[in-house]
């Protein structure tokens, strides 16, 4: 009775557009580059920094810092990897979806630009009040789809805070797609996050392919932050010197800038030693100490900053 | 001053007076004031009913003066014409039934004056449109053989009938109508008058017409002006129906000679058993009014309103003149061929003001005091363009609740094409843009704070009532197209965005600063239909106040 008393109403009003509240619920699921990226405090232009190339015999107070450097890169690659893995859902998140129930939110099938003859889509799927499924799925003209990326959210505080995961299902696609090198090396890709604690926390980890890096089976990075700014990242770096072959780094760093690295030989015939490396907010030694035969302490411990929480 | 007509198309079938002797020449007037003459048979009881409609319906251009001229007419005779206030009926703008029951309660009346050992007179008048033989009062008719075979059976003793309409003279034509002033008068009558007298304001092939200058139409006018002394020929200070008509006629030949519709010719008929001096107002006894000296030059005479409106005229020769007129400040003007001779004098309540023609000054024809009511300039097409701003409000739950819409105040700018749909009907175009902030708050997302923007172009169709007035009213349909957006400050959250069409209605009150520039105070209301979470009727409404300038001629 209603509907027919509204009728002519509805005649007059074509109605159109992306003007949705729940559409908003559905892409606070997926995880955001804002959210998971890793913020270490930056160099201003101009400072005598220039990445891990300064790596020099002896570290003395008031050099650069090598471990503040070698943080960056390895925040700087986290940050690429969560580009690049994010991209497609950034992407589409700017877009309407395509489709509506009332449980789910599908956008595309899109054609894929890179590999002709396949789509792709984006489908969340609202489980209960809190739980939500996502996946990427790439559609080739005949046969079934299969993932590329599926993810899953629980809303804790509210749907821009919760945990999460995602994993990139590269066995999955790497011999239907094309895929870059470095990519083929891997069978899969998993982040996991939480969103709804401070600090909040973001861990990357590579699964490799049996056989394709000697003796590894996974490499992982892992970044809190706090909300006051200070932060946090533990890595594995590798290096030319047969004493220290790879490093696990663990860095903190104040929102100022200042950190404190400790860095634990995990290969090489140092293994087991440790180093110790302060940095002030210039991201110059404050305080160096290493434990490995030979090595070198200079400074005072008590010049380091301390972090608290992370 | 512009001119319209009193359109109708065709003439009807000519109608004749319904089963009476005519008398001719013998129709001298025969009725008296009631306050000056009395007879065997007693009294006459004066009744009258003026009727005026603008609107005629189906096939016709609504006229601008006919309720105007219907109230002059009541004026002149409950003022002058020994009409009591309480047995002069006015209908304006009713229909036929209106008409009806007020000629029933006159007949009652007169039936009742019979009973009274009074006699009765019945004075009907009548402007509006006429259209294939019948009077048309908006979307209803009265046809005319049905109405003088009504006037006709009436129990007064003599009946007075004007109509002023276009080819009213259908009503007089086949009765020994003549395009001529000519009633002859016997003064000295000895027997009482009975019977029914026709004037019509044009001949059956004519159309009458009205004019901005005088605000009214020319044979009523000419009627009145004609019953408040200019038609008062004899100088007595009483004006009988042959004098008013004679004038009528005369003047609403010359000022509609040279108009485009072509010359307008009054007609009469009558019907009339007996004789005497069929007065119809008397000014002398009133004692109100401007009389012009007999000193005075000659020439015609024209007293002007405040408003710039011709309300009497006289054409005075070597004899003193009275012009009852109502109290009030007139303009007086005399043209002279060269020049202009104005006054300014008031007329006060129970006293006659005499003019001083020492007082007048001489006035370039630029000066001319006669503005004319503006009517037609006024009810033609013109546009109007307006600037405004507001504010919208969504009828839904706040966005900080879960709501889609948010209030947000807004600027635009609109154009109004009025009179496009006839007289009233506006048809508008507009535009407004919006914008404001506000968070959004849903049971799952916490605070989002976003930028909201509207955009709107919309149609409407709006009437407004009395167009001349300070204060103008108006209500209308809209057709509104609106575009909602919203940003938010999270740039990973999409930007989203509605329209959609919404039906709605209009409504406020125009005031009119100066003849161009009015303030309006504006309510809309719209139909807002959302579909993308779900199906959901909901509806905003805006205040807004509008600047508007109309472009007239």
């Amino acid at each position: 009775m209603r509907t027919t008393t509204l009728l002519p109403l509805f005649v007059l009003c074509a109605c159109g557009g992306s003007w949705s509240n729940k559409d908003l619920e559905f892409v606070s699921t997926l995880p955001s580059r804002d959210a998971l990226s890793s913020n270490l405090p930056q160099p201003k232009a101009g400072s005598p920094l220039t990445g891990v190339s300064t790596r020099h015999d002896g570290l003395n107070v008031g050099d650069p810092s090598q471990a503040y450097a070698r943080t960056r890169k390895a925040s700087a690659d986290f940050n690429s990897i969560l580009d690049f893995l994010l991209g497609v859902v950034e992407k589409v998140r700017a877009l309407p979806p395509s489709a509506r129930t009332a449980d789910s939110r599908t956008w595309g099938p899109y054609s894929d630009p890179n590999n002709p003859g396949f789509r792709f889509r984006l489908t969340i799927t609202q489980l209960d009040l809190t739980h939500y499924r996502w996946a990427i799925e790439s559609l080739p003209q005949t046969g079934d789809a299969f993932p590329i990326v599926t993810g899953a959210f629980e809303a804790t505080a509210s749907l821009l805070e919760g945990k999460g995961a995602m994993t990139v299902h590269v066995k999955e696609f790497r011999d239907r797609l094309k895929v870059s090198p470095d990519l083929a090396r891997l069978d899969q890709i998993a982040i996991g996050y939480v969103t709804d604690s401070d600090p909040r926390l973001s861990r990357l980890e590579f699964t490799v392919a049996p056989g394709a890096v000697s003796g590894l089976s996974s490499i992982g990075y892992t970044a809190r932050e706090k909300s006051d700014g200070s932060g946090a990242m533990r890595f594995l770096f590798t290096t030319l010197d047969p004493n220290v072959t790879e490093l696990e780094i663990g860095s903190v760093w104040l929102h100022s800038g200042a950190g404190v690295a400790v860095m634990t030989v995990k290969k090489g015939s140092y293994a087991g030693a440790t180093a110790v490396e302060c940095w002030d907010e210039g991201f110059v030694v404050t305080y160096a100490a290493e434990s490995w035969p030979g090595g070198a302490v200079s400074g005072k411990q008590s010049d380091c900053v301390k972090v608290a929480g992370l | 001053m512009s001119n319209s007509v009193r359109g109708s198309r065709q003439a009807s079938t000519p109608l004749s007076l319904s089963g009476g002797l005519i008398v001719a020449c013998a129709a001298s007037a025969l009725l008296t004031l009631p306050a000056r003459a009395q007879d065997a048979s007693g009294a006459t009881r004066r009744l009258a009913l003026f009727v005026g409609n603008d609107s005629g319906g189906d096939g016709t251009r609504p006229l601008l003066y006919a309720k105007d001229d219907a109230r002059r007419l009541y004026e002149v005779m409950t003022r002058l014409g020994g009409v009591r206030r309480e047995d002069a009926l006015l209908v304006l703008d009713g229909d036929s039934h209106d008409v009806d029951r007020a000629l029933s309660e006159l007949d009652r009346r007169a039936r009742e004056s019979h009973a009274q050992n009074e006699r009765a007179a019945l004075f009907f008048f009548y402007s509006g449109h006429a259209k294939d033989g019948a009077l048309r009062l908006g979307s209803s008719a009265v046809p005319l053989e049905a109405l003088k075979v009504r006037l006709a059976q009436s129990p007064a003793d003599i009946r007075v009938a004007v109509f002023d309409a276009c080819r009213s003279g259908s009503l007089t034509r086949t009765k020994g109508v003549r395009h001529a002033p000519a009633f002859e008068v016997e003064t000295d009558a000895s027997r009482q008058v009975k019977g029914l007298v026709i004037l019509t304001s044009s001949a059956a092939d004519e159309d009458s017409q009205e004019s901005d200058a005088i605000g009214a139409s020319y044979f009523s006018y000419y009627l009145a002006t004609g019953l408040l002394g200019g038609a008062d020929q004899g100088g007595d200070g009483r004006v009988s129906l042959s004098e008013a008509y004679a004038f009528a006629y005369e003047r609403t030949v010359a000022s509609t000679a040279d108009s485009a519709a072509g010359a307008q010719h009054p007609t009469y008929s009558f019907d009339l058993a007996g004789n005497g001096d069929l007065v119809l107002t008397d000014t002398a006894s009133r004692r109100e009014g401007v009389r012009l000296p007999a000193s005075a030059t000659a020439g015609t005479w024209y007293l002007v309103d405040g408003r710039g409106v011709v309300v009497a005229e006289v054409v005075k020769g070597g004899a003193e003149r009275m012009v009852a007129v109502p109290p009030g400040a007139y303009t007086v003007k005399l043209r002279l061929p060269d020049r202009l001779k104005l006054a300014r004098l008031d007329v006060r309540e129970g006293q006659v003001t005499e003019l001083d023609e020492a007082r007048l000054r001489d006035a370039h024809f630029s000066d001319d005091p006669v503005k004319g009511t503006g009517l037609t300039a006024l009810y033609a097409k013109h546009w109007s363009l307006s600037a405004t701003g507001g504010l919208q409000a969504v009828f839904d739950a706040p966005t900080t609740a879960g709501g889609y819409f948010p209030s947000s105040p807004y600027v635009g700018l609109e154009g109004t094409l009025h009179n496009f749909f006839g007289r009233g009907f506006g048809l508008g175009l507009d535009g407004a843009l919006g914008s404001t902030q506000g968070v959004l708050n849903t049971a799952l997302l916490k605070e989002l704070a976003y930028r909201y923007g509207v955009a709107a172009v919309g149609v409407s169709i709006v009437h407004e009532w009395g167009q001349d007035d300070a204060l103008v009213p108006f209500l209308g349909a809209r057709l509104a197209l609106q575009l909602m957006t919203r940003e938010f400050t999270d740039a990973a959250l999409p930007k989203q965005s509605y329209g959609t069409t919404s039906p709605g209605l209009v409504a406020g009150l125009k005031w009119r600063v100066t003849r161009s520039v009015s303030l309006m105070g504006r309510a809309r209301v719209h139909y807002l239909l959302y579909t993308i979470d779900e199906q959901k009727s909901l509806g905003w409404a805006d205040l807004g106040l509008v600047l508007d300038y109309e472009l007239r001629d």
